[in-house]
Protein backbone atom coordinates (compact mmCIF):
# COMPACT_ATOMS: atom_id res chain seq x y z
CA UNK A 1 0.00 0.00 0.00
CA UNK A 2 1.18 3.71 -1.00
CA UNK A 3 -0.27 6.96 0.37
CA UNK A 4 0.66 10.02 -0.98
CA UNK A 5 -0.96 12.81 0.35
CA UNK A 6 -0.30 15.92 -2.19
CA UNK A 7 -0.88 19.47 -1.86
CA UNK A 8 -4.02 19.12 0.93
CA UNK A 9 -4.97 22.30 2.90
CA UNK A 10 -8.26 21.94 4.40
CA UNK A 11 -10.23 25.43 5.73
CA UNK A 12 -13.07 24.92 8.16
CA UNK A 13 -14.80 28.07 8.57
CA UNK A 14 -11.98 30.44 7.29
CA UNK A 15 -9.56 28.58 9.56
CA UNK A 16 -6.75 26.91 7.85
CA UNK A 17 -6.32 23.60 10.13
CA UNK A 18 -4.13 21.58 7.35
CA UNK A 19 -2.12 24.30 4.78
CA UNK A 20 -0.55 22.21 1.64
CA UNK A 21 0.50 18.85 3.48
CA UNK A 22 2.69 16.63 1.41
CA UNK A 23 3.39 13.22 2.86
CA UNK A 24 4.36 9.77 1.38
CA UNK A 25 3.52 6.48 3.20
CA UNK A 26 4.26 2.92 2.48
CA UNK A 27 3.59 -0.21 4.01
CA UNK A 28 5.87 -2.22 6.56
CA UNK A 29 6.50 1.52 8.43
CA UNK A 30 5.19 3.20 11.45
CA UNK A 31 4.76 7.04 11.21
CA UNK A 32 4.77 9.23 14.19
CA UNK A 33 2.55 12.41 13.71
CA UNK A 34 4.35 14.72 16.69
CA UNK A 35 2.84 18.22 17.09
CA UNK A 36 1.15 20.28 19.71
CA UNK A 37 -2.91 20.33 20.52
CA UNK A 38 -4.07 21.99 17.33
CA UNK A 39 -1.23 21.12 15.20
CA UNK A 40 -3.65 19.31 12.66
CA UNK A 41 -2.48 15.55 13.40
CA UNK A 42 -5.46 14.37 14.02
CA UNK A 43 -7.15 16.53 10.62
CA UNK A 44 -4.45 14.58 8.80
CA UNK A 45 -6.01 11.51 10.14
CA UNK A 46 -9.66 12.35 8.94
CA UNK A 47 -7.99 13.37 6.02
CA UNK A 48 -6.30 10.16 4.90
CA UNK A 49 -9.77 8.04 6.15
CA UNK A 50 -11.80 10.07 3.83
CA UNK A 51 -13.60 11.61 7.02
CA UNK A 52 -12.47 15.15 5.51
CA UNK A 53 -12.47 15.92 2.01
CA UNK A 54 -9.90 18.70 1.17
CA UNK A 55 -10.57 22.21 -0.02
CA UNK A 56 -7.66 21.74 -2.54
CA UNK A 57 -5.25 18.67 -2.91
CA UNK A 58 -6.08 14.70 -2.37
CA UNK A 59 -5.10 11.95 -0.92
CA UNK A 60 -4.15 9.01 -3.47
CA UNK A 61 -4.34 5.77 -1.95
CA UNK A 62 -2.77 3.28 -4.18
CA UNK A 63 -3.51 5.31 -7.02
CA UNK A 64 -6.95 6.01 -6.01
CA UNK A 65 -8.09 9.47 -4.93
CA UNK A 66 -10.29 9.89 -1.94
CA UNK A 67 -13.76 11.89 -2.34
CA UNK A 68 -13.40 10.96 -6.17
CA UNK A 69 -12.46 7.13 -6.86
CA UNK A 70 -13.22 6.07 -3.54
CA UNK A 71 -14.84 7.29 -0.43
CA UNK A 72 -12.51 5.85 1.97
CA UNK A 73 -9.46 3.40 2.17
CA UNK A 74 -10.41 -0.02 1.02
CA UNK A 75 -8.77 -1.41 4.42
CA UNK A 76 -8.64 0.56 7.37
CA UNK A 77 -9.08 0.43 10.77
CA UNK A 78 -9.33 3.68 12.72
CA UNK A 79 -9.46 5.16 16.41
CA UNK A 80 -9.44 8.78 15.98
CA UNK A 81 -9.97 11.60 18.99
CA UNK A 82 -12.40 9.31 21.37
CA UNK A 83 -13.30 5.85 20.88
CA UNK A 84 -16.95 6.54 19.26
CA UNK A 85 -19.23 3.72 20.08
CA UNK A 86 -23.22 3.16 20.78
CA UNK A 87 -23.26 3.56 24.70
CA UNK A 88 -26.15 0.96 25.45
CA UNK A 89 -24.51 -1.52 23.30
CA UNK A 90 -22.03 -3.72 25.36
CA UNK A 91 -18.39 -4.16 23.86
CA UNK A 92 -19.01 -6.96 21.90
CA UNK A 93 -22.44 -5.65 20.82
CA UNK A 94 -20.51 -2.40 19.15
CA UNK A 95 -17.77 -4.25 17.41
CA UNK A 96 -19.95 -6.97 15.99
CA UNK A 97 -22.45 -4.12 14.38
CA UNK A 98 -19.27 -2.41 13.00
CA UNK A 99 -18.41 -5.76 11.68
CA UNK A 100 -21.32 -7.09 10.48
CA UNK A 101 -21.14 -3.67 7.85
CA UNK A 102 -18.56 -5.07 5.85
CA UNK A 103 -19.09 -8.77 6.95
CA UNK A 104 -14.84 -9.98 6.91
CA UNK A 105 -14.71 -11.44 9.99
CA UNK A 106 -16.61 -13.62 12.54
CA UNK A 107 -17.74 -13.44 16.59
CA UNK A 108 -15.04 -15.68 17.12
CA UNK A 109 -12.79 -13.39 15.55
CA UNK A 110 -14.51 -10.62 17.14
CA UNK A 111 -13.91 -12.27 20.63
CA UNK A 112 -10.33 -12.97 20.00
CA UNK A 113 -9.69 -9.16 19.32
CA UNK A 114 -11.34 -7.93 22.65
CA UNK A 115 -9.01 -10.58 24.69
CA UNK A 116 -5.96 -9.22 22.52
CA UNK A 117 -6.86 -5.86 23.96
CA UNK A 118 -7.31 -7.21 27.24
CA UNK A 119 -11.27 -7.10 27.41
CA UNK A 120 -13.57 -9.61 28.94
CA UNK A 121 -15.99 -10.78 25.38
CA UNK A 122 -18.53 -11.97 27.93
CA UNK A 123 -18.90 -8.67 29.66
CA UNK A 124 -22.63 -7.51 29.24
CA UNK A 125 -21.81 -3.88 30.57
CA UNK A 126 -22.71 -1.62 28.16
CA UNK A 127 -20.40 0.89 26.66
CA UNK A 128 -21.40 3.96 28.58
CA UNK A 129 -20.43 1.84 32.18
CA UNK A 130 -16.90 1.41 30.97
CA UNK A 131 -13.93 2.76 32.28
CA UNK A 132 -11.46 5.60 30.11
CA UNK A 133 -9.23 2.58 29.73
CA UNK A 134 -11.55 0.45 28.55
CA UNK A 135 -13.21 2.73 26.38
CA UNK A 136 -9.42 2.88 24.51
CA UNK A 137 -9.03 -0.84 24.50
CA UNK A 138 -12.67 -1.00 22.87
CA UNK A 139 -11.86 1.38 20.48
CA UNK A 140 -8.63 0.16 19.16
CA UNK A 141 -10.38 -3.38 19.06
CA UNK A 142 -12.41 -1.79 16.47
CA UNK A 143 -9.48 -0.94 14.66
CA UNK A 144 -7.73 -4.12 14.27
CA UNK A 145 -10.45 -6.72 14.48
CA UNK A 146 -10.77 -6.48 10.38
CA UNK A 147 -6.65 -6.99 10.14
CA UNK A 148 -6.93 -3.29 8.19
CA UNK A 149 -3.94 -2.91 5.86
CA UNK A 150 -3.72 0.65 7.29
CA UNK A 151 -3.98 1.19 10.73
CA UNK A 152 -4.43 5.01 12.27
CA UNK A 153 -4.06 5.17 16.10
CA UNK A 154 -4.98 8.97 17.32
CA UNK A 155 -3.44 9.10 21.12
CA UNK A 156 -3.82 5.03 21.76
CA UNK A 157 -2.40 5.27 25.29
CA UNK A 158 -4.51 7.31 26.25
CA UNK A 159 -5.89 6.02 29.82
CA UNK A 160 -4.27 2.72 29.74
CA UNK A 161 -2.10 1.22 32.43
CA UNK A 162 1.40 -0.16 31.58
CA UNK A 163 0.63 -3.82 31.11
CA UNK A 164 -1.71 -2.52 28.47
CA UNK A 165 0.14 0.05 27.24
CA UNK A 166 3.10 -2.69 26.49
CA UNK A 167 0.70 -4.86 24.99
CA UNK A 168 -0.58 -2.29 22.46
CA UNK A 169 2.89 -1.26 21.78
CA UNK A 170 3.23 -4.90 20.69
CA UNK A 171 0.46 -5.09 18.37
CA UNK A 172 1.34 -1.94 16.45
CA UNK A 173 4.84 -3.85 15.56
CA UNK A 174 3.06 -6.95 14.68
CA UNK A 175 0.60 -5.05 12.59
CA UNK A 176 4.66 -3.64 10.84
CA UNK A 177 5.75 -6.71 10.72
CA UNK A 178 2.67 -8.37 8.90
CA UNK A 179 3.51 -5.12 5.99
CA UNK A 180 0.73 -3.01 7.02
CA UNK A 181 0.65 0.79 7.26
CA UNK A 182 0.84 2.36 11.06
CA UNK A 183 0.18 5.72 11.92
CA UNK A 184 0.00 6.87 15.13
CA UNK A 185 0.13 9.66 17.31
CA UNK A 186 1.15 9.95 21.13
CA UNK A 187 2.00 13.10 23.24
CA UNK A 188 4.61 10.99 24.41
CA UNK A 189 7.81 11.74 22.81
CA UNK A 190 10.12 8.80 23.87
CA UNK A 191 7.30 6.73 23.12
CA UNK A 192 6.85 7.53 19.92
CA UNK A 193 10.49 7.46 19.35
CA UNK A 194 10.33 3.87 20.50
CA UNK A 195 8.00 2.17 17.97
CA UNK A 196 8.09 4.50 15.20
CA UNK A 197 10.36 4.48 12.03
CA UNK A 198 9.36 8.21 10.60
CA UNK A 199 8.60 11.27 12.65
CA UNK A 200 5.90 13.70 11.29
CA UNK A 201 6.63 17.38 12.82
CA UNK A 202 3.40 19.41 12.51
CA UNK A 203 2.94 22.74 13.32
CA UNK A 204 -0.15 24.84 12.29
CA UNK A 205 -1.26 22.56 9.72
CA UNK A 206 1.55 22.55 8.15
CA UNK A 207 4.50 19.84 7.96
CA UNK A 208 7.29 21.15 9.46
CA UNK A 209 9.99 18.27 9.32
CA UNK A 210 10.22 14.45 8.56
CA UNK A 211 12.77 12.16 9.81
CA UNK A 212 13.94 8.90 10.65
CA UNK A 213 13.62 7.99 14.46
CA UNK A 214 16.87 6.83 15.95
CA UNK A 215 16.45 3.50 15.88
CA UNK A 216 15.72 3.40 12.47
CA UNK A 217 18.97 5.84 11.25
CA UNK A 218 20.88 2.96 12.79
CA UNK A 219 19.62 0.60 10.62
CA UNK A 220 19.69 2.49 7.68
CA UNK A 221 23.36 2.61 8.43
CA UNK A 222 23.58 -1.29 9.00
CA UNK B 1 -25.67 -1.15 0.62
CA UNK B 2 -27.38 -4.17 2.31
CA UNK B 3 -25.37 -4.78 4.70
CA UNK B 4 -25.50 -1.65 6.43
CA UNK B 5 -29.46 -1.58 5.39
CA UNK B 6 -29.92 -4.73 7.60
CA UNK B 7 -27.70 -3.21 10.31
CA UNK B 8 -29.94 -0.18 10.94
CA UNK B 9 -33.08 -1.74 10.68
CA UNK B 10 -32.20 -4.30 12.78
CA UNK B 11 -31.05 -0.93 15.30
CA UNK B 12 -34.24 0.80 14.38
CA UNK B 13 -36.85 -2.00 15.32
CA UNK B 14 -34.14 -4.04 18.38
CA UNK B 15 -34.01 -1.12 20.91
CA UNK B 16 -35.95 -0.37 24.41
CA UNK B 17 -37.37 3.01 22.85
CA UNK B 18 -39.12 1.03 19.68
CA UNK B 19 -41.19 -0.92 22.52
CA UNK B 20 -41.58 2.25 24.50
CA UNK B 21 -43.02 3.83 21.87
CA UNK B 22 -45.72 0.62 20.87
CA UNK B 23 -46.25 0.46 24.72
CA UNK B 24 -47.27 4.15 24.88
CA UNK B 25 -49.54 3.55 21.69
CA UNK B 26 -50.84 0.31 22.92
CA UNK B 27 -51.82 2.23 26.18
CA UNK B 28 -53.83 4.40 24.10
CA UNK B 29 -55.51 1.41 22.28
CA UNK B 30 -56.70 -0.32 25.09
CA UNK B 31 -57.90 2.33 26.62
CA UNK B 32 -60.10 3.34 23.86
CA UNK B 33 -61.04 -0.42 23.62
CA UNK B 34 -62.22 -0.79 27.25
CA UNK B 35 -64.44 1.95 26.58
CA UNK B 36 -65.64 2.08 22.97
CA UNK B 37 -65.97 -1.91 22.31
CA UNK B 38 -68.28 -2.39 25.37
CA UNK B 39 -70.51 0.57 24.41
CA UNK B 40 -71.00 -0.90 21.02
CA UNK B 41 -71.80 -4.41 21.90
CA UNK B 42 -74.61 -2.84 23.85
CA UNK B 43 -75.47 -0.78 21.33
CA UNK B 44 -75.67 -4.06 18.60
CA UNK B 45 -77.83 -6.23 21.30
CA UNK B 46 -80.26 -3.20 21.43
CA UNK B 47 -80.28 -2.87 17.78
CA UNK B 48 -81.05 -6.72 17.26
CA UNK B 49 -83.70 -6.61 20.28
CA UNK B 50 -85.12 -3.96 19.00
CA UNK B 51 -86.68 -3.56 15.81
CA UNK B 52 -87.78 0.40 16.12
CA UNK B 53 -84.00 0.94 17.24
CA UNK B 54 -82.59 4.00 15.85
CA UNK B 55 -79.34 3.88 14.67
CA UNK B 56 -76.88 1.20 13.08
CA UNK B 57 -74.84 -1.39 13.05
CA UNK B 58 -71.50 -0.56 15.06
CA UNK B 59 -69.03 -3.04 12.60
CA UNK B 60 -65.04 -2.87 13.28
CA UNK B 61 -64.53 -1.06 10.00
CA UNK B 62 -66.13 2.11 12.37
CA UNK B 63 -64.20 0.89 15.52
CA UNK B 64 -60.85 0.92 15.27
CA UNK B 65 -59.01 4.00 16.83
CA UNK B 66 -58.34 5.24 13.23
CA UNK B 67 -61.49 5.04 12.48
CA UNK B 68 -62.84 8.34 13.96
CA UNK B 69 -61.71 11.81 15.47
CA UNK B 70 -64.66 12.14 17.85
CA UNK B 71 -62.90 10.29 21.03
CA UNK B 72 -60.04 11.53 23.27
CA UNK B 73 -57.90 8.75 22.88
CA UNK B 74 -57.66 9.15 19.04
CA UNK B 75 -57.36 12.70 19.16
CA UNK B 76 -54.03 12.14 21.89
CA UNK B 77 -52.96 9.38 19.81
CA UNK B 78 -53.50 11.70 15.76
CA UNK B 79 -51.75 14.03 18.00
CA UNK B 80 -48.34 12.66 19.54
CA UNK B 81 -48.02 10.48 16.48
CA UNK B 82 -44.80 12.51 15.92
CA UNK B 83 -43.56 11.41 19.27
CA UNK B 84 -44.40 8.20 18.57
CA UNK B 85 -42.65 7.79 15.09
CA UNK B 86 -38.99 10.02 15.77
CA UNK B 87 -38.76 8.52 19.51
CA UNK B 88 -37.63 4.88 18.50
CA UNK B 89 -34.35 5.76 16.24
CA UNK B 90 -35.21 9.78 15.17
CA UNK B 91 -32.27 10.68 17.26
CA UNK B 92 -30.02 7.66 16.47
CA UNK B 93 -28.19 9.96 13.99
CA UNK B 94 -27.80 12.56 15.98
CA UNK B 95 -26.09 10.31 18.51
CA UNK B 96 -23.50 8.44 15.95
CA UNK B 97 -22.33 11.33 15.28
CA UNK B 98 -21.91 13.00 19.07
CA UNK B 99 -20.88 9.51 20.45
CA UNK B 100 -18.48 9.43 17.27
CA UNK B 101 -19.77 5.78 16.68
CA UNK B 102 -20.09 7.36 12.67
CA UNK B 103 -16.47 7.32 11.94
CA UNK B 104 -16.33 3.80 12.71
CA UNK B 105 -19.16 3.29 9.88
CA UNK B 106 -17.75 5.92 7.04
CA UNK B 107 -14.39 3.94 7.24
CA UNK B 108 -16.01 0.66 6.33
CA UNK B 109 -19.00 1.88 3.87
CA UNK B 110 -19.74 4.65 1.54
CA UNK B 111 -21.47 7.54 3.66
CA UNK B 112 -24.40 7.58 0.80
CA UNK B 113 -24.85 3.92 1.60
CA UNK B 114 -25.19 4.94 5.60
CA UNK B 115 -27.20 8.09 4.83
CA UNK B 116 -30.02 6.33 2.45
CA UNK B 117 -29.79 3.24 5.15
CA UNK B 118 -30.51 5.62 8.10
CA UNK B 119 -32.97 7.54 6.32
CA UNK B 120 -35.03 3.90 5.38
CA UNK B 121 -34.24 2.48 8.91
CA UNK B 122 -35.97 5.88 10.61
CA UNK B 123 -38.65 5.55 8.06
CA UNK B 124 -39.43 1.99 8.76
CA UNK B 125 -39.36 1.98 12.55
CA UNK B 126 -41.27 5.63 12.99
CA UNK B 127 -43.99 3.79 10.23
CA UNK B 128 -44.19 0.90 12.53
CA UNK B 129 -44.21 1.82 15.74
CA UNK B 130 -47.26 4.04 14.93
CA UNK B 131 -49.54 1.51 13.04
CA UNK B 132 -48.70 -1.45 14.54
CA UNK B 133 -51.04 -0.64 17.65
CA UNK B 134 -53.12 0.76 15.20
CA UNK B 135 -53.20 -2.72 13.72
CA UNK B 136 -54.01 -4.18 16.75
CA UNK B 137 -56.86 -1.94 17.56
CA UNK B 138 -58.03 -3.40 14.44
CA UNK B 139 -57.89 -6.59 15.46
CA UNK B 140 -60.20 -6.02 18.55
CA UNK B 141 -62.26 -4.55 17.13
CA UNK B 142 -62.44 -7.25 14.51
CA UNK B 143 -63.28 -9.96 17.71
CA UNK B 144 -65.69 -8.48 19.50
CA UNK B 145 -67.80 -6.36 16.84
CA UNK B 146 -69.40 -7.80 12.99
CA UNK B 147 -66.94 -7.14 10.15
CA UNK B 148 -69.32 -6.36 7.43
CA UNK B 149 -69.80 -3.83 4.93
CA UNK B 150 -70.93 -0.61 6.64
CA UNK B 151 -74.71 0.22 6.29
CA UNK B 152 -75.49 2.87 3.59
CA UNK B 153 -77.09 4.70 6.69
CA UNK B 154 -73.26 5.64 7.76
CA UNK B 155 -72.72 7.94 5.06
CA UNK B 156 -75.60 10.48 6.53
CA UNK B 157 -73.34 10.17 10.26
CA UNK B 158 -69.79 9.87 9.31
CA UNK B 159 -68.14 9.24 6.38
CA UNK B 160 -70.06 11.32 4.13
CA UNK B 161 -69.65 10.79 0.50
CA UNK B 162 -67.49 13.44 -0.38
CA UNK B 163 -64.80 12.37 1.40
CA UNK B 164 -61.84 10.92 0.72
CA UNK B 165 -62.04 7.60 -0.77
CA UNK B 166 -65.95 7.24 0.63
CA UNK B 167 -66.93 4.99 -2.39
CA UNK B 168 -64.31 2.98 -1.42
CA UNK B 169 -65.51 2.60 1.92
CA UNK B 170 -68.60 1.09 1.40
CA UNK B 171 -67.85 -1.30 -0.83
CA UNK B 172 -64.64 -2.61 -0.08
CA UNK B 173 -64.11 -1.26 3.50
CA UNK B 174 -61.10 -3.82 4.07
CA UNK B 175 -59.31 -2.20 1.40
CA UNK B 176 -60.16 1.18 2.70
CA UNK B 177 -59.01 0.49 6.12
CA UNK B 178 -55.72 -0.90 5.17
CA UNK B 179 -55.37 2.63 2.62
CA UNK B 180 -55.88 4.87 5.89
CA UNK B 181 -53.29 2.62 7.56
CA UNK B 182 -50.74 2.53 5.04
CA UNK B 183 -51.21 6.36 4.84
CA UNK B 184 -50.33 6.84 8.82
CA UNK B 185 -47.37 4.52 7.99
CA UNK B 186 -45.89 6.49 5.19
CA UNK B 187 -46.80 9.76 7.30
CA UNK B 188 -45.27 8.67 10.30
CA UNK B 189 -42.18 7.39 8.73
CA UNK B 190 -41.66 11.04 7.12
CA UNK B 191 -42.59 12.57 10.00
CA UNK B 192 -39.78 10.87 11.68
CA UNK B 193 -37.25 11.35 9.24
CA UNK B 194 -37.52 15.27 9.77
CA UNK B 195 -35.06 14.90 12.63
CA UNK B 196 -32.53 13.75 10.74
CA UNK B 197 -31.69 17.14 8.63
CA UNK B 198 -32.31 19.16 11.84
CA UNK B 199 -29.08 16.78 13.42
CA UNK B 200 -26.58 19.19 11.53
CA UNK B 201 -27.83 22.15 13.40
CA UNK B 202 -29.30 21.08 16.88
CA UNK B 203 -26.86 20.33 19.58
CA UNK B 204 -29.40 18.48 21.85
CA UNK B 205 -30.99 15.26 21.75
CA UNK B 206 -34.11 16.44 23.14
CA UNK B 207 -34.48 19.31 19.96
CA UNK B 208 -33.91 16.86 17.36
CA UNK B 209 -36.49 14.43 18.89
CA UNK B 210 -39.49 17.07 19.04
CA UNK B 211 -38.21 19.03 15.73
CA UNK B 212 -40.86 16.37 13.76
CA UNK B 213 -44.04 17.30 16.35
CA UNK B 214 -43.37 20.84 15.25
CA UNK B 215 -43.28 20.93 11.93
CA UNK B 216 -46.49 18.15 11.92
CA UNK B 217 -48.17 20.61 14.38
CA UNK B 218 -47.26 23.96 12.55
CA UNK B 219 -47.59 22.58 9.06
CA UNK B 220 -51.57 21.82 10.01
CA UNK B 221 -52.28 25.17 11.32
CA UNK B 222 -50.32 26.25 8.64
CA UNK B 223 -52.44 24.83 6.03
CA UNK B 224 -55.63 24.97 7.93
CA UNK B 225 -55.44 28.70 8.36
CA UNK B 226 -55.00 29.23 4.67
CA UNK B 227 -58.17 27.21 4.19
CA UNK B 228 -56.18 24.52 2.42
CA UNK B 229 -57.46 21.78 4.89
CA UNK B 230 -56.52 19.39 2.60
CA UNK B 231 -53.14 19.53 3.24
CA UNK B 232 -52.85 19.52 7.02
CA UNK B 233 -51.47 16.21 8.04
CA UNK B 234 -53.36 15.70 11.31
CA UNK B 235 -56.62 15.92 8.72
CA UNK B 236 -55.13 13.96 5.96
CA UNK B 237 -54.22 11.01 8.28
CA UNK B 238 -58.02 10.94 9.51
CA UNK B 239 -61.14 9.41 8.21
CA UNK B 240 -63.58 11.88 9.09
CA UNK B 241 -63.26 15.33 8.81
CA UNK B 242 -61.76 17.76 6.01
CA UNK B 243 -59.24 15.53 4.64
CA UNK B 244 -58.30 16.46 1.37
CA UNK B 245 -57.98 14.40 -1.60
CA UNK B 246 -55.90 11.41 -3.49
CA UNK B 247 -53.40 14.30 -4.97
CA UNK B 248 -53.58 16.57 -2.20
CA UNK B 249 -52.03 13.84 -0.13
CA UNK B 250 -49.19 12.53 -2.67
CA UNK B 251 -48.24 16.22 -3.05
CA UNK B 252 -48.59 16.46 0.80
CA UNK B 253 -46.31 13.22 0.57
CA UNK B 254 -43.62 14.29 -2.04
CA UNK B 255 -43.42 17.54 -0.14
CA UNK B 256 -42.61 15.62 3.33
CA UNK B 257 -39.89 13.18 1.33
CA UNK B 258 -38.18 16.44 -0.15
CA UNK B 259 -37.95 18.47 3.07
CA UNK B 260 -36.79 15.05 5.13
CA UNK B 261 -34.76 13.44 2.84
CA UNK B 262 -32.85 15.78 -0.17
CA UNK B 263 -31.87 18.63 2.47
CA UNK B 264 -30.11 15.69 4.93
CA UNK B 265 -29.37 13.46 2.05
CA UNK B 266 -27.17 16.47 -0.02
CA UNK B 267 -25.67 17.80 2.72
CA UNK B 268 -24.78 14.89 5.03
CA UNK B 269 -22.24 13.53 2.10
CA UNK B 270 -20.61 16.82 1.56
CA UNK B 271 -20.57 17.03 5.40
CA UNK B 272 -16.99 16.53 7.10
CA UNK B 273 -17.20 14.04 10.00
CA UNK B 274 -14.97 15.58 13.24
Amino acid sequence: MKIIINNFTKKLSNNLVLDNVNLELNSGKIYGLVGKNGSGKTMIMRAICGLILPTSGYVDIDGKVIGKDISFPQSVGALIENPGFISSYSGFRNLKVLAQIQNKISDSDIIETLKVVGLDPKDKKSFRKYSLGMKQKLGIAAAIMENPELLILDEPFNGLDEESVDRVRNLIIERKNENNIVILSCHDSEEIEKICDEIVEISLGKIKNIRLTEKEGKNEEN
Amino acid sequence: MLKILRNEIKRGFCNNLFFISMLISGILVLWYSVERIPFCIESNLSFSNNAAFDGFLEISYTNWIGSHNMYLQQNILYLIIPFLAVLPFGNSFYLDINQGFIKGICTRTKRSYYLISKYIAVFLSGGCAVIIPMILSFMISSAFLPTMLPEASYAFTNIYPVYKWADLFFVHPFLYTLLYIGLTFIFSGLTACMSLFVTYFLNKSFLVLIFPFFIYIFSSLFFELLDLDGFSIRNVLTTTGEQGTTVSVVILALFFFAFSFFPYYLFGVKKDVL
